[in-house]
């Protein structure tokens, strides 16, 4: 086995000779070709169909690529977590987030076309924004030296791809060590091996949760690179992980049916996972809630400028369709015991959230397309907020002279005649490309979304499919739900 | 309707009259349960120092029906949530902070939230009291000295007189024949030690309340002597 595919598909040599045949994977040991077939066609279509609009291919390649990764994430949190905490319930299921997690390094390259297209996708990449003159925008020259150190502005982002290398290499290498302990610990068992992935999980938390944050900032918050979240790191794993529990059940699931798995992942397992599930989908409300909250509080232009953008052509439909169903429907749907133990429903509630997290990053991206020749600068920036900052100056003017407590709704402060709302709208509608599912963002997220259990089958017809040499496996076995 | 009213409070007092015998281990206990419904004992009750797995199953417990009022005391605080915030601020009180909207869903969400946690506790907590009974300040059980041991290390299994399978020397034998390390027969007189044949045991004959008579000096349980 050559050295790179040791690298980017399955680090250890297939035991399958050695480990207990009881825990392999029984069907066609090449049956990970047809989904790892099916998404890259689905890619090459997506390019095929989106050459005419670049911009739009790599912005669909975005959205299916960062939904790959956070997944992917997602599953070697969950992997550190169980370590960490020397959880036992899990071990049988553990090795489905682990080979999920072994998807790193592929995904690093995998990469390449968004830092290829980094010109299409991010408007802090034009050097005509640093430039003195009409086009100069003051506030991204002050975090141009967060993209382009140490070059200067404008010139190759050296110090962003920095980053995703430095991000893809810590995870990949966490990935890969506690896929390579666990899976060598099935032919060879030592406790050696436990503590060693302990340790790892150690530092790999901390490290990965850093890493995780700002690599959603530099992939997907930069997209609207006048806007921050402070949240946007969370956001963004939590999602991810949504999706790693999704996957992971779904998985789990898939192989039992084919008859693996039978008794060393069983309903109590499932169950947790269905709780893991539900647990999630609040988080993530949670998460997205209370981001969205500040800032319609605080009611500062810059800051809701990204919300306002995400509220109208459509986007606002997808916004309102996302808390119908990737909270309120799964929230209620998950809620009693018997939805979680019953195989149909949970396998159907992992396959739609999965679809809403791809949506949720689709409703994130897509509203930053910015039309092509519609490059505006700090003038046109300017003639978008002022109406809003006049607005605003209208209502402070207004509020100083109306008493504070009025007997009835007060008259002069009025929202809707104190701020030329609809005029801030038109403005910003006209820098908006209405909201549409184009069939090449379908095409890059269905890639995607067969590319990811299709290279995890490809280590699971090679390894066995639970860690049955673990010291905790029979305590995992005799796991009950009380 | 008072009748039977009547009739479930009179239930419930004599829920605990009958047969409880003391198993050596949470294995002996469970087995000694999935033998008891086998033979058609539908009223068994158990007591343990912790929770067994399997036990609910092999008892035959229904799915809980604290579920379904801590969903309803959720809902229930929710509607509770937007109607305040909407009358409080939208229609008693009217404030404009920052020319906000009076009542807005975006600032209600944080108390609409706390207030459906805030009841779903309450009712978790009160329904789950309610629906065992508690507290309960008498209950024949405690006339048995060996039932202390329930939050210790002993297992327990209670037959009721009131089980359609109960015969007063049958079932000590059934319990004997299933590993029982002793079996007593609780009564609102008092607990009496029996043997296999449903009779009381010599020593143990005077019917009195345990503890009544223990007049002896208090002896130390030994796990807080750090002797075992």
């Amino acid at each position: 086995m050559s050295a790179l595919t040791r690298l980017f598909f399955d680090p250890v040599d297939s035991d399958r000779q050695r480990a207990a045949s009881r825990y392999q994977f029984t069907g066609d040991r090449r049956l990970w070709l047809v989904p790892v077939a099916l998404g890259a066609a689905f890619l090459a279509l997506g390019l095929a169909l989106g050459f005419g609009d670049l911009q739009r291919f790599f912005y669909a390649y975005l959205v299916g690529w960062a939904f790959a990764v956070s997944i992917s994430i997602g599953a070697l949190f969950f992997v550190m977590i169980q370590h960490i905490t020397k959880a036992r319930w899990s071990v049988t299921l553990r090795r489905i987030p682990e080979m999920l997690a072994a998807n790193l390094p592929l995904l690093g390259v995998l990469g390449i076309p968004v830092l290829i297209g980094y010109h299409d996708l991010y408007h802090w990449s034009h050097a005509d924004l640093y430039e003195p003159g009409a086009g100069f925008d003051y506030i991204l020259a002050g975090k141009a030296s967060y993209f382009f150190a140490p070059f200067e502005a404008g010139a190759f982002p050296f110090f962003w791809v920095a980053r995703y290398v430095v991000f893809f290499v810590l995870w990949s290498v966490i990935a890969r060590k506690l896929y390579t302990l666990s899976v060598g610990n099935d032919t060879e068992p030592s406790a050696e091996n436990t503590f060693k992935l302990r340790k790892v999980s150690a530092w790999g938390i901390p490290v990965s949760a850093v890493a995780v944050s700002f690599f959603s900032y530099d992939m997907l918050m930069s997209l609207e690179p006048h806007w921050f979240s402070t949240m946007w790191g969370v956001y963004y794993f939590a999602g991810g992980w949504l999706g790693a529990l999704c996957l992971v059940t779904f998985l789990a699931l898939l192989l039992k049916r084919n008859g693996m798995l039978q008794h060393e992942v069983s309903t109590e397992h499932l169950q947790d996972m269905g709780k893991f599930m539900f647990a999630f989908v609040v988080f993530w409300t949670y998460i997205a809630f209370s981001q969205y909250m500040l800032y319609w509080y605080g009611n500062l232009p810059e800051e809701t400028l990204w919300f306002h953008k995400r509220a109208f052509e459509g986007y606002g439909t997808v916004g309102q369709a996302l808390v119908w169903f990737h909270f309120v429907l799964p929230f209620l749907i998950l809620l009693p015991r018997f939805s979680k133990r019953f195989y149909p429903i949970l396998g159907v509630m992992a396959g739609w959230l999965l679809v809403m997290h791809w949506i949720d990053l689709w409703w994130v991206a897509m509203p930053s397309i910015i039309p092509a020749g519609d490059h505006y600068g700090a003038a046109e920036a300017h003639a978008l907020l002022a109406p809003a900052m006049e607005g605003a100056q209208t209502v402070l003017t207004n509020m100083q002279q109306a008493p504070i407590l009025s007997d009835g709704v007060p008259e002069i402060a009025s929202p809707e005649s104190a701020l030329p709302e609809a005029a801030l709208f038109d403005t910003l509608k006209a820098h908006l490309v209405p909201a549409k599912f184009h069939l090449v963002d379908i095409l890059c997220g269905l890639g995607f979304l067969f590319l990811l259990p299709g290279l995890t089958l490809l280590r699971a017809s090679r390894h066995a499919l639970t860690p049955y040499n673990d010291p905790y496996f029979d305590d995992s076995l005799r796991f009950e739900n009380v | 309707m008072l009748d039977r009213i009547r009739q479930l409070l009179d239930d419930r007092a004599n829920q605990h009259v009958g047969y409880l015998a003391e198993f050596e281990n949470p294995g002996a206990l469970y087995d000694a349960v999935k033998s008891l419904r086998k033979k058609g004992y539908p009223r068994l009750d158990t007591f343990s120092p912790f929770p067994i797995h399997g036990m609910d199953a092999a008892m035959g417990l229904p799915v809980s029906k604290l579920g379904f009022l801590v969903f309803g005391g959720g809902a229930m605080g929710a509607s509770l949530g937007v109607l305040m915030q909407w009358w409080m601020g939208g229609v008693d009180y009217q404030i404009n902070v920052s020319n906000k909207p009076l009542f807005a869903l975006e600032a209600s969400v944080p108390i609409i939230f706390e207030l459906t946690i805030l009841f779903s506790a309450l009712t978790a907590v009160g329904g789950m009291l309610a629906l065992n009974g508690l507290p309960r300040p008498y209950n024949p059980l405690f006339y048995s000295e060996r039932f202390g041991r329930a939050t210790d290390d002993g297992f327990f299994l209670h037959v009721a007189e009131a089980d359609t399978a109960f015969t007063s020397n049958g079932t000590a034998s059934d319990l004997f024949g299933l590993g029982a390390l002793a079996v007593e027969h609780i009564t609102h007189e008092g607990a009496t030690e029996l043997d296999s044949s449903g009779a009381p045991v010599a020593s143990a004959t005077s019917g009195e309340p345990v503890l009544a008579v223990s007049g002896a000096a208090p002896v130390t349980p030994s796990h807080t002597t750090g002797e075992i």
